[in-house]
């Protein structure tokens, strides 16, 4: 059940938080506040899911709780990235930098983060797919056995 | 502006999604079930069944176990596939598995014997399921806790596996609590404790005497079991003890079976003696000084029906009488209250027809008569033996 729960967070954040992304008719909520929502959860979830497994990390559901905390990890570091680029109280990035030193150290790190980005969301998929397959045999073997 | 993908919908992303659904499912044809195995199935060899000596055997296959929701058959119908004796067992009242399955048949196999744990974990775990421990003649409830106050686990009694049970355990434990109580309790009844503790104290600490058809009172309370019960070994035997007096203490009987079997007549269970003999019942009331003797006194021989009512049979004839009343009973003169003053009233050989002599009425026998009734002398009130010397002067 704590698997559940903890799967459902991730899940609903990933996707709210995405879909806030690239919403351009309704604004709701700020950005910040979104990604605030996509930390927590991003970290409750996974804290549940590794309670979930009562420390045993066998076959595919060992693999999901490995993704589960690269997934985290990754998270952090994308967090420590996105920290560098200057954004307004909404969490709108800020264009009109002036300066070249700061020029360059914008761009520097709009790449890192793309790249990050690239990583970040494969891995998700990864976790997410192979969690929906570990839920499906769960569900064959374990919660439906009779 | 290109349009960006909706959220995890990139290129690499889906590319993951697909890569990792291959990945899985080439696993799944090369290696079997075992990517969703929660845990090694159990290593423990046994005996041959369905081809295998242990469920790890069969590590893979999980269908051989498992059935799938849209299937008839159920994970306990694989179960007796192989364990058929189990089969078997479920409709055998006696056993341990039949006894549960027939109390509830939504029991399966594997609420008490769950699997993936690891190579070497227990297959059996019973502490999902309620035991009424009380359907196999032995309830728990004096059962609760050991000595030191921990619980009871399973296996504290079990020890060599649920369906069998040592009796030794039984002494091993009770004779921390009380080593000296159950060394002669083991001495007077034996190993076999089952045969009368059923765990609810039916006969144990708790157990009081006094709701059974014989109450102890008196020295009865003050007895060990062993002392009335020493070849009882089962519910029944005990319950089976006569309960007349004459079956336990035929050999403590004094009157060597006279009286008959009906002690509580005169005795108690606060011990033999006082008794309360009701002489008055016999033939031989007591009356006078015959109720302040001894019983031994008149029985002396310890036979105590069938004695003669007869005085002489007791009380021998005194030199005093000097043999004048052969042919009499002492109850023509004397009555139980004492010998004397005794009644004698037959005509007195000597009589004094004097007028004026009254004394002689009321002397007593020995005033006449001190050593013996043959011979007599005047001289306790005269000074003469010869009535003609001054006769009436002493007066």
């Amino acid at each position: 059940m704590i698997g559940v729960i903890g799967f459902v967070l991730m899940l609903i954040t990933e996707t709210l938080y995405s879909l806030r992304k690239r919403s351009r008719k309704g604004r709701w909520g700020s950005m910040r506040a979104w990604l605030q929502f996509h930390i927590f959860t991003g970290l409750v979830g996974p804290y549940m899911v590794l309670l979930h497994t009562s420390w045993k990390f066998n076959g595919l559901a060992g693999v999901t709780t490995l993704f589960t905390m690269i997934i985290v990890i990754s998270g952090f570091i994308g967090r420590y990235i996105y920290t560098r680029i200057p954004r307004t109280l909404d969490g709108i990035e800020v264009t009109n930098i002036t300066g070249q030193a700061q020029a360059a150290v914008l761009v520097r790190s709009r790449q890192m983060l793309a790249i990050w980005h690239a990583i970040h969301i494969p891995i998700g998929i990864t976790l997410f797919s192979a969690a929906i397959i570990h839920i499906g045999a769960a569900l064959i073997y374990a919660t439906l056995l009779r | 502006m290109r349009k960006k993908p909706y959220g995890c919908l990139t290129l690499p992303g889906l590319a993951a999604g697909l890569l990792t659904v291959l990945v899985v499912s080439l696993t799944g044809i090369l290696r079997g079930g075992t990517l969703f195995s929660p845990g090694s199935l159990n290593a423990q060899a046994g005996t041959l069944l369905g081809g295998v000596t242990s469920h790890a055997e069969i590590g893979g296959r999980c269908s051989a176990c498992h059935s799938f929701f849209w299937q008839s058959s159920r994970m306990a119908d694989r179960c007796v596939t192989c364990h058929m004796d189990v089969a078997s067992q479920l409709n055998d009242p006696t056993s341990l598995h039949g006894v549960q399955y027939q109390e509830n048949s939504n029991l399966t196999c594997r609420i008490c014997h769950p699997d993936h744990r690891g190579l070497s974990a227990s297959l059996t775990d019973m502490s999902m399921v309620h035991i009424n421990h009380e359907t196999f003649g032995y309830s728990l409830n004096a059962h609760q806790q050991q000595v030191d106050g921990t619980p009871f686990a399973c296996k504290t009694c079990h020890v060599a596996g649920y369906t069998a049970f040592d009796q030794i355990i039984c002494f091993t434990c009770h004779q921390q609590i009380n080593p000296d109580f159950m060394f002669s309790h083991q001495q007077a009844y034996g190993q076999d404790c089952l045969a009368c503790h059923d765990g609810i104290d039916t006969y144990g600490s708790d157990f009081d005497h006094d709701t059974t058809a014989f109450q102890l009172v008196g020295k009865h309370n003050q007895l060990a079991c062993v002392d009335c019960h020493p070849t009882a070994r089962s519910i029944a035997d005990l319950k089976a003890t006569p309960q007349d007096c004459y079956s336990c203490h035929a050999g403590d009987d004094a009157h060597q079976g006279e009286f008959g079997a009906g002690c509580a007549t005169c005795h108690t269970p606060d011990g033999w003696l006082p008794a309360s003999f009701d002489h008055a019942l016999t033939r031989f009331p007591l009356t006078g000084a015959h109720t302040q003797i001894e019983c031994t006194q008149c029985h002396n021989t310890l036979t105590f029906a069938g004695l003669s009512l007869v005085c002489s049979s007791c009380h021998t004839d005194p030199a005093i009488h000097a043999g004048l009343f052969a042919g009499m009973t002492c109850d023509q003169c004397h009555s139980t209250s004492a010998w004397a003053p005794a009644s004698f009233n037959l005509n007195h050989p000597a009589q004094c027809d004097d007028e004026n002599c009254i004394n002689h009425e009321e002397a007593s026998c020995r005033d006449c008569h001190p050593d013996s009734l043959s011979t007599a002398t005047c001289l306790k009130c005269h000074s003469s033996n010869n009535p003609d010397d001054d006769h009436g002067d002493d007066d």
